[in-house]
């Protein structure tokens, strides 16, 4: 008798367990759900996460806010080991910089998160590379002249171990070219000005970021009056009509790049997690939005939540392959 | 481009466009006054109400935030001792002191109209050098960034008085705190001691918030009455005096405005070194001053005021030139253009003139507008220095504290504002300048990295230094500057000794 009793009681819990997950999925969300970025205000996050916000509103019923959060430090870590940390209920979303933010993961270092176990939700856009030279000052105008350059090649760039010197790395090591590399700068923005005045010879660039060089008045070459594109990292046609790694036979180089993905804590039950992940995919692809990106030059690229998953253990996979390169720039002097 | 700055003028013609542009200069004033928020962190705030405007809308409100706040700031430097922004740190110097003679009112009046001043001619610069613009943004490489850093480091020689043995220590100090955390040249992290809050370094504006406000509160605590050393029961006054204190040296605003305009014109350096080289600079220019700077002369405030508000005009150089922030605002400003569908950078100037002279226009109607709500309120605020310390150190301690954790939620930065408060609180008993930690800590950072930068570019050539035509030209006035004062005293001591001859 008083086994059946506990059989029945558990019987009891486990169809009232199944049946509260649709119940926990229709009641989500109740509270104001933060949407962290990681770095500080201004900028590409910072903006993207703002944009994005009232879109996740709309689409997750609009009874309560998405509520933006900046959470700068440790160059983006401090966020994400903030979101590793949160109750796993989907009050905290992130948009994270890929493969940035998988590189302290990668190298072993202690960084309150694993990338590997986040819960994704999906991509909202990416971006991937160009090389663009002084227009002006450069003393190599092609792709052909750094190829057979006699003296070497000067690169303005973020330090070692960021994810533009990095794909900076990677490149130049499969075309067979040895630069010397002028770090410290503080921004993509910084380093294009350290090209354009001369402080180096050229540099990379994120097709996004390079299209704010280009006058709108002028039409091709005439537009670019200040920084000049001379390769781009593709397997496709060239935006700019300029030479592709496609084309050179380096068709590896195409993930090079960066990915912005929205993550949220591990462990978020199942029910959860999709209806995040479908007010992300609505968001992502809502017309306005779209028609936003594409007016101020980010295009939106959005990935479904499995295909967010896939991408970033491809990802993963590709970047511990640069391991001890990574490593070794990225060793502490204490 | 008149027509874009009559479309400027007239979309800031409206009833509603007043408004927004007076809301945006009174929070501007109070985030800037509060220790710990400041512009940036105002701008950002304000970015989910500009979602149902149009574009022009939005940047009043934002220009009306940006050209105040440093003007809010100026208030706290000089009545409270603490910078509310980290570029009013110079104007504690002189401010501070005489608030505590009883001249507080002719500090805020200096202050805000030299701040008001600042921001026109900051603004008047920037469109007359729109042709020009990219020219100057591109004169500034590593070596002179080097040079220019350098050049301000001669405000320690000047600030450190009669104590430059402490003046000395205190710097050496304050460049190893500047040393200390991320390092952008390795990728490295130094000097954390393995503390995760040390990663990114010692943050300024807790350091400045504990450095000056609540050391100066623990001072107040043990000394008792009030920061306004004269008790008379006279009606504070002077703001007017103030006024007219600007006028009369209106080279120091002139020279003020352009270290302003010109410094802000280089991303990456920032409104905090501009207030510090007009400061020093101006101190050098007058080796033999009526009152001694530090203890309270009128212009110590005006310089650094008038630099640190015409930074706002300069820092849009780079905005419009190639779409680079030229500031921490500049850059949020930049993300609200593009949250309104606008791409930032060189289609900015050629497609959307108009909202560029509405940004201009906004910014020189705010900086007027601020000035003139703290020269109003200036008497009530300068009651504040008469305040008995049991009310004002509880308040003041709260709020410096509150500010400090605000600027990123973090708790860290609190305890980061303690320490410092105990280390200010021991300068000041044992008479070392805080002053010259200050400017170490601010430009010990942009030494080593242009120094590291000029050394890469040149592949170790020294030489790099000595033959550029800024960078030399910076060396030369450095020298100049450090000789100066001394070759003038000489003179002045010499001609003296042959009067006395005569006679």
């Amino acid at each position: 008798m008083f086994s059946k009793i506990i059989t029945g009681a558990v019987a009891l819990s486990a169809v009232a367990m199944v049946a509260a997950v649709p119940a926990q999925a229709q009641s989500f969300p109740k509270k104001n759900i933060t949407f962290l970025i990681a770095y500080g205000p201004g900028g590409g996050f910072d903006t993207i996460t703002r944009k994005l916000a009232p879109f996740l509103k709309k689409h997750l019923g609009g009874k309560v806010n998405i509520v933006p959060k900046n959470l700068p430090g440790g160059r983006g870590k401090k966020a994400a080991a903030f979101l590793a940390k949160r109750k796993a209920d989907g009050s905290h979303i992130m948009m994270f910089n890929m493969p940035g933010h998988a590189m302290p993961n990668i190298i072993g270092e202690e960084a309150g998160y694993d990338v590997r176990k986040m819960d994704w939700l999906g991509r909202v856009a990416q971006f991937r590379y160009i090389i663009v030279v002084s227009a002006k000052k450069s003393k190599y105008q092609t792709i052909q002249d750094v190829l057979k350059a006699k003296s070497q090649i000067k690169i303005p760039i973020t330090g070692p171990g960021t994810t533009g010197y990095l794909a900076s790395a990677i490149l130049w090591n499969a075309l067979g070219v040895k630069p010397k590399y002028i770090t410290g700068y503080k921004s993509s923005s910084r380093y294009s000005l350290g090209v354009i005045r001369g402080d180096g010879d050229l540099t990379i660039l994120a097709k996004g970021s390079f299209k704010k060089y280009v006058s709108s008045k002028k039409k091709k070459q005439a537009a670019f009056k200040d920084l000049k594109p001379i390769l781009e990292i593709t397997n496709g046609k060239s935006e700019f009509g300029v030479p592709t790694t496609g084309e050179m036979g380096q068709k590896d180089l195409a993930i090079l790049g960066g990915d912005r993905i929205i993550g949220t804590t591990p462990g978020t039950p199942k029910a959860i997690k999709d209806r995040l992940a479908k007010a992300v995919w609505d968001s992502v692809n809502d017309p306005e939005f779209v028609a936003w990106g594409k007016k101020v030059g980010r295009p939106v690229a959005p990935l479904n939540s499995e295909d967010a998953t896939k991408l970033v253990g491809t990802l993963y996979s590709y970047y511990i392959q640069y391991k001890d390169v990574l490593a070794a720039s990225n060793k502490k002097t204490r | 481009m008149f027509d874009a700055l009559l479309e400027g003028i007239v979309n800031l013609g409206s009833i509603h466009s007043l408004l927004l542009l007076a809301a945006g200069s009174c929070v501007g004033l109070l985030f800037g006054a509060i220790p710990g928020l400041g512009g940036t962190t105002a701008v950002a705030l304000l970015i989910p109400l500009t979602f149902g405007m149009e574009p022009w809308q939005a940047i009043i409100l934002m220009g009306g935030v940006m050209a105040a706040t440093s003007t809010g700031g100026s208030v706290s430097a000089i009545l409270l001792n603490t910078p509310g922004i980290a570029p009013n740190a110079a104007t504690t110097f002189d401010g501070y002191p005489l608030a505590q003679q009883g001249k507080a009112g002719m500090a805020i009046g200096a202050a805000a109209t030299a701040s008001a001043m600042g921001g026109v001619i900051g603004v008047i610069s920037l469109v007359a050098v729109i042709p020009i613009m990219k020219a100057i943004v591109l004169l500034f490489t590593p070596p002179e960034f080097f040079m220019l850093a350098i050049f301000g480091m001669c405000a320690i020689a000047v600030s450190s008085g009669d104590r430059l043995l402490q003046g000395l220590i205190t710097a050496v100090i304050g460049l190893m705190v500047g040393f200390v955390g991320y390092y952008d040249v390795t990728s490295t992290v130094r000097f954390d001691f393995g503390i995760p809050l040390l990663e990114d370094g010692v943050k300024l504006v807790p350091a400045l918030i504990g450095l000056f406000a609540i050391s100066e509160m623990i001072n107040l605590a043990v000394k008792g009455g009030s920061i306004s050393q004269d008790s008379s029961d006279v009606e504070i006054s002077g703001v007017s005096a103030g006024v007219k204190e600007v006028f009369k040296n209106w080279s120091t605003m002139l020279v003020g405005s352009g270290y302003g305009t010109f410094i802000g014109a280089v991303p990456g350096v920032g409104g905090t070194v501009a207030a510090f080289l007009s400061y020093s600079t101006q101190a050098q220019r007058d080796p033999t001053p009526e009152i001694e700077y530090g203890k309270g002369n009128i212009k110590g405030v005006i310089a650094p005021e008038s630099a640190n508000n015409a930074k706002d005009g300069g820092s849009l150089i780079p905005t419009l030139a190639f779409g680079i922030p030229g500031s921490a605002e500049t850059a949020v400003f930049l993300g609200v253009l593009i949250l309104h569908g606008i791409e930032p950078g060189q289609k900015l100037l050629e497609d959307h003139q108009d909202l560029v002279f509405t940004l201009v226009v906004a910014l020189t109607v705010s900086a007027v507008f601020a000035t003139l709500i703290v020269l109003a309120l200036a008497k009530y605020m300068a009651l504040l220095t008469r305040i008995s310390v049991h009310m004002l150190i509880p308040t003041v301690t709260v709020v410096a504290l509150v500010g400090a954790f605000a600027l990123n939620t973090e708790i860290g930065d609190v305890v980061i504002a303690f320490i410092f408060a105990f280390i200010g609180y021991f300068m000041i008993r044992f008479n070392y300048p805080r002053v010259t930690f200050t400017i170490a800590i601010v430009l010990g950072s942009i030494t080593e990295l242009s120094f590291h930068q000029s050394m890469l570019i040149a592949d170790d050539q020294m030489s790099i230094f000595f033959t550029r035509g800024l960078s030399l030209t910076l060396l030369a006035l450095t020298i100049l500057s450090l000789a100066f004062p001394t070759f003038r005293r000489k003179m002045k001591e010499r001609k003296e000794a042959k009067l006395e001859t005569e006679q």
